[in-house]
C-alpha cells in the first residue's frame, strides 16, 4: 500500500479522444478530447450541468458514451466492466457502505479482490492511518462527522492502489473551514501516493488551490486547458474570465489614430488592441485607486466598500460609466476608502487581458 | 413535554384509545376469562392444549403452512421488489398499481376464483385436459396445494411492498461505488444492495408469517376437511362443539404466537421507517 513505498507507485495516463454523449436531446458532452499526464492533478471546472461527472462516467464505466473513446496508459477500456478498470472513486456524498464498519469500507476492495479477512483489515487499518482515522475503525459510518466519512471515503478509494482517483465534488458537503482544511490534505495524500487524479469542482478556487491543470468546461464543452496560473492570467473566453476568480469585462473599439484602445465607460488604454478582440478584461487587483488631484487615470467615485480583511474590495462608477470592482492590499491598522470618495483608476495596459469571444 | 400539550395530546388520543379498549381488549379480556373460569378458577382448558393431539397437530400445521408460505411470498416476491425497485420510475407506478390491484378485492372473492381455477371442472384441469396433458381431472381443489397457493398470491403484494419499500431507500450509488471498489454486479448486489434490503425483506416476510397463521376463509375453502388450521379449529370449537373455554385457550396461542412475531418485526425493521 501507499504509505509502506510512499511516491513508488505512479499513476496511469488516462488519453480522451472525441468523447461525445447525448441524452435525448442534451448534449452532455462533445468533442471532449484530453490528455491527463501520469501522477498529474487534473481538475474537471464548470458550472454545473457541464458535462464533468458525464467525463467521469465515461471513465468508471457507469455509462457507455454515444461516441469517442478513452485508454488508460494505451490501453482502450471501453470493454471493460467498471470493476475492471482500477479506477478509484470518491461520491460527493461518500456513499459509504452503512452497514460496514470503518474498517469494513476501507477493506471493502481489498476483500472484493480475493483478499482474506484479516490481511484486508489490517491494510485498511494503516491506510486509515494515512488519513488519520486510524482510532476510528470499528466506528459505523453514521456515527462520523463528514470530514471524517469523507477521509473514510478517500481511504477507501486509495487502498487497492488505483491507478486512476477520480473525484466528483468530494468537499462539497462540507463547510467552508473544513472544505480548506481537506484541500490541503487532499493534495498531501496525492503527492505521497502519487497516483493520477481526476477532480470535479464547480469551485474556481479550489482548483485553482489544487491542480496541476484545470480544464474549464461549460455546456459539454471545453474552453480551455491550463495551469491555474495559465487560467487565471491569460483566459482565452469571457467566459473563463468571468468564472475564474473575479474580474471586470468591459467591450471596446480601437482609438482612431490605431495606437490606442477605447474601453468603454472606462476610457483609453495606450495600447493597440489585437485584432478581433471585442473585450477588455481587468482584473481588480491590477487597478489601482488614487485619491492625490492630478492622479493619470479615470475619474470615478466609490460606491460601495467590502471589508475582507487583509483586502479591501470597492465598487466604483467611473464617470465614464463602466462599473468596476477594485481590490487593494490593507496593511494592518491601515485605513480605506469611504463610499463616496472620489478617485482616479490607473492601470498599466500590460495587465489588460483582451479577449475575442 | 409541556403540561398543556400532553394533556390536548391524551384528548386527541382519547377515542382511539377508547375504541381499542371497547373493541379490543375488552373481549380480550373476556376471553383471557373464558378460559381460566368455568365458572370456577380451572386450568382444565390449557391441560386440555397440552393433551389434545389434534390441537397439537393443527398448531404444527398452522405454523410449518404460515412459514411456508412467508417463506414463499419472500422467495417468489423478492425479485420482483428487486424489479420493481431498479427499473424506469415511468413504468413503476403501472407495475405497482397491478400488484395493488388484488388488494382492492375481498379476500372471501380472490379464494372463490382459486375455487373456480382449481376446481374439477375449472379452468386450469379444463386446459390441462384440453392440451392432452392429462387423462382426467387433477385433484387440485381441497388440497395442501390449493391453500398454499392461493395464500401466497393473496399475502405476495404486502412481501412485495415491503421490499420494495426498503429497497427504494438504498441509495443506488451505493451500489455504484460498490463497481469501482472491484464487485461484479453480482457481488455488489450480495455484499451491498442485499444485506441493506434484507431488513425490510426480513419485515415483510414477518407480516406475511403474522397474517398466514391467522388465515380462515382460505384454508376452509380451498384445503378440505383434511387442512384444517388453527383458526379454523377455533371456529369449530365455537360453533361445533361449543366448548368456548378450549376455544379461548388456542385464541390466546394465536395472540402469543402473532406478540411474539412483532417483537421479532421491531427488531427486523429498518429502523428510520419505525421512528419516523
Ligand atoms: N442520465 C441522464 N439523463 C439525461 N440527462 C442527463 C443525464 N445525466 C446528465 N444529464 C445532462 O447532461 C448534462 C451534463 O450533466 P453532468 O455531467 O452531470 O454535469 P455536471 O457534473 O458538470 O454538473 C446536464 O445537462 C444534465 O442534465
Ligand atoms: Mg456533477
Amino acid at each position: 500500500m501507499a504509505s509502506t513505498e510512499a511516491g513508488g507507485s505512479k499513476g496511469a495516463a488516462v488519453v480522451f479522444r472525441g468523447l461525445r454523449q447525448v441524452y435525448g436531446a442534451t448534449v452532455a458532452l462533445e468533442e471532449f478530447t484530453l490528455d491527463v499526464a501520469a501522477g498529474e492533478f487534473l481538475t474537471l471546472l464548470g458550472p454545473s450541468g457541464s458535462g464533468k461527472t458525464t467525463v467521469l462516467n465515461a471513465l468508471a464505466g457507469f455509462i457507455d458514451v454515444t461516441s469517442g473513446h478513452i485508454a488508460i496508459d494505451g490501453v482502450p477500456i471501453s470493454d471493460l466492466p467498471t470493476e475492471k478498470r482500477n479506477i478509484g472513486m470518491v461520491f460527493q456524498n461518500y456513499s459509504l457502505f452503512p452497514h460496514l464498519d470503518v474498517l469494513g469500507n476501507v477493506a471493502f476492495p481489498l476483500r472484493m479482490r480475493g483478499m482474506a479477512k484479516r490481511p484486508a483489515r489490517a491494510l485498511a487499518r494503516d491506510v486509515l492511518r494515512l488519513v488519520r482515522l486510524e482510532d476510528l475503525g470499528l466506528r459505523m459510518p453514521h456515527q462520523l462527522s463528514g470530514g471524517q466519512k469523507q477521509r473514510v471515503a478517500f481511504a477507501r478509494a486509495i487502498v487497492f492502489e488505483p491507478r486512476v482517483l477520480l473525484m466528483d465534488e468530494p468537499l462539497g458537503a462540507l463547510d467552508l473551514k473544513l472544505r480548506e482544511a481537506m484541500q490541503l490534505e487532499i493534495k498531501q495524500f496525492q503527492r505521497q501516493i502519487g497516483c493520477t487524479v481526476i477532480y470535479v469542482t464547480h469551485d474556481q478556487g479550489e482548483a485553482l488551490t489544487l491542480s496541476d491543470r484545470i480544464v474549464v468546461m461549460d455546456k459539454g464543452r471545453v474552453l480551455q486547458v491550463g495551469t491555474p496560473r495559465a487560467i487565471y492570467d491569460a483566459p482565452r473566453t469571457r467566459f473563463v474570465a468571468e468564472f475564474i476568480g473575479t474580474n471586470n469585462v468591459l467591450p471596446i473599439a480601437a482609438g482612431a489614430d490605431g495606437t490606442t484602445t477605447i474601453v468603454e465607460g472606462f476610457g483609453p488604454l495606450a495600447v493597440a488592441p489585437p485584432a478581433g478582440a471585442r473585450w477588455a478584461a481587468l482584473r481588480p487587483e491590477v487597478l489601482r485607486a488614487v485619491t492625490r488631484d492630478g492622479a493619470p487615470g479615470r475619474a470615478a467615485t466609490i460606491a460601495d466598500v467590502i471589508f475582507l480583511g487583509d483586502l479591501v474590495r470597492y465598487a466604483a462608477r467611473c464617470d465614464g460609466g463602466a462599473e468596476l470592482v477594485l481590490a487593494e492590499r490593507r496593511l494592518p491598522g491601515g485605513g480605506a476608502h469611504p463610499a463616496g470618495t472620489r478617485i482616479a483608476i490607473d492601470v498599466r495596459p500590460e495587465d489588460v487581458v483582451f479577449l475575442r469571444e | 413535554m409541556t403540561r398543556r400539550r400532553s394533556v390536548q395530546l391524551a384528548l386527541m388520543l382519547a377515542p382511539a384509545v377508547a375504541l381499542i379498549g371497547l373493541l379490543f381488549l375488552y373481549p380480550l379480556f373476556g376471553i383471557l376469562k373464558l378460559s381460566l373460569f368455568n365458572p370456577a378458577f380451572t386450568l382444565e382448558s390449557f391441560d386440555k392444549l397440552r393433551s389434545s393431539p389434534v390441537a397439537a397437530l393443527v398448531m404444527q400445521r398452522t405454523f410449518l403452512l404460515a412459514l411456508t408460505v412467508a417463506v414463499l411470498c419472500f422467495v417468489l416476491g423478492y425479485p420482483i421488489a428487486y424489479f420493481l425497485a431498479t427499473m424506469r420510475p415511468r413504468w413503476r407506478a403501472f407495475f405497482l398499481y397491478l400488484i395493488l390491484l388484488p388488494f382492492w378485492i375481498s379476500v372471501l372473492i380472490r379464494t372463490y376464483t382459486w375455487m373456480v381455477l382449481l376446481g374439477r371442472e375449472g379452468l386450469v384441469n379444463g386446459a390441462l385436459h384440453g392440451l392432452g396433458i392429462t387423462d382426467g381431472p387433477v385433484q387440485m381443489l381441497f388440497t395442501g396445494f390449493a391453500v398454499h397457493l392461493a395464500m401466497v398470491q393473496i399475502l405476495m403484494p404486502i412481501m412485495i411492498l415491503t421490499c420494495f419499500a426498503a429497497m427504494v431507500e438504498i441509495d443506488p450509488q451505493l451500489v455504484k461505488a460498490a463497481r469501482t471498489l472491484g464487485a461484479s454486479p453480482w457481488k455488489a448486489f450480495a455484499t451491498v444492495f442485499f444485506p441493506m434490503s434484507l431488513g425490510g425483506a426480513a419485515a415483510g416476510a414477518i407480516i406475511c408469517f403474522i397474517l398466514g397463521l391467522g388465515f380462515y376463509v382460505t384454508p376452509a375453502l380451498l384445503g378440505g376437511r383434511r387442512n384444517i388450521m388453527l383458526a379454523n379449529l377455533i371456529d369449530f370449537e365455537v360453533h361445533q362443539t361449543l366448548n368456548w373455554s378450549f376455544a379461548s385457550v388456542l385464541a390466546l396461542v394465536l395472540l402469543a404466537a402473532t406478540l411474539v412475531l412483532l417483537g421479532l418485526f421491531r427488531l427486523v425493521a429498518p429502523e428510520r421507517r419505525l421512528h419516523g
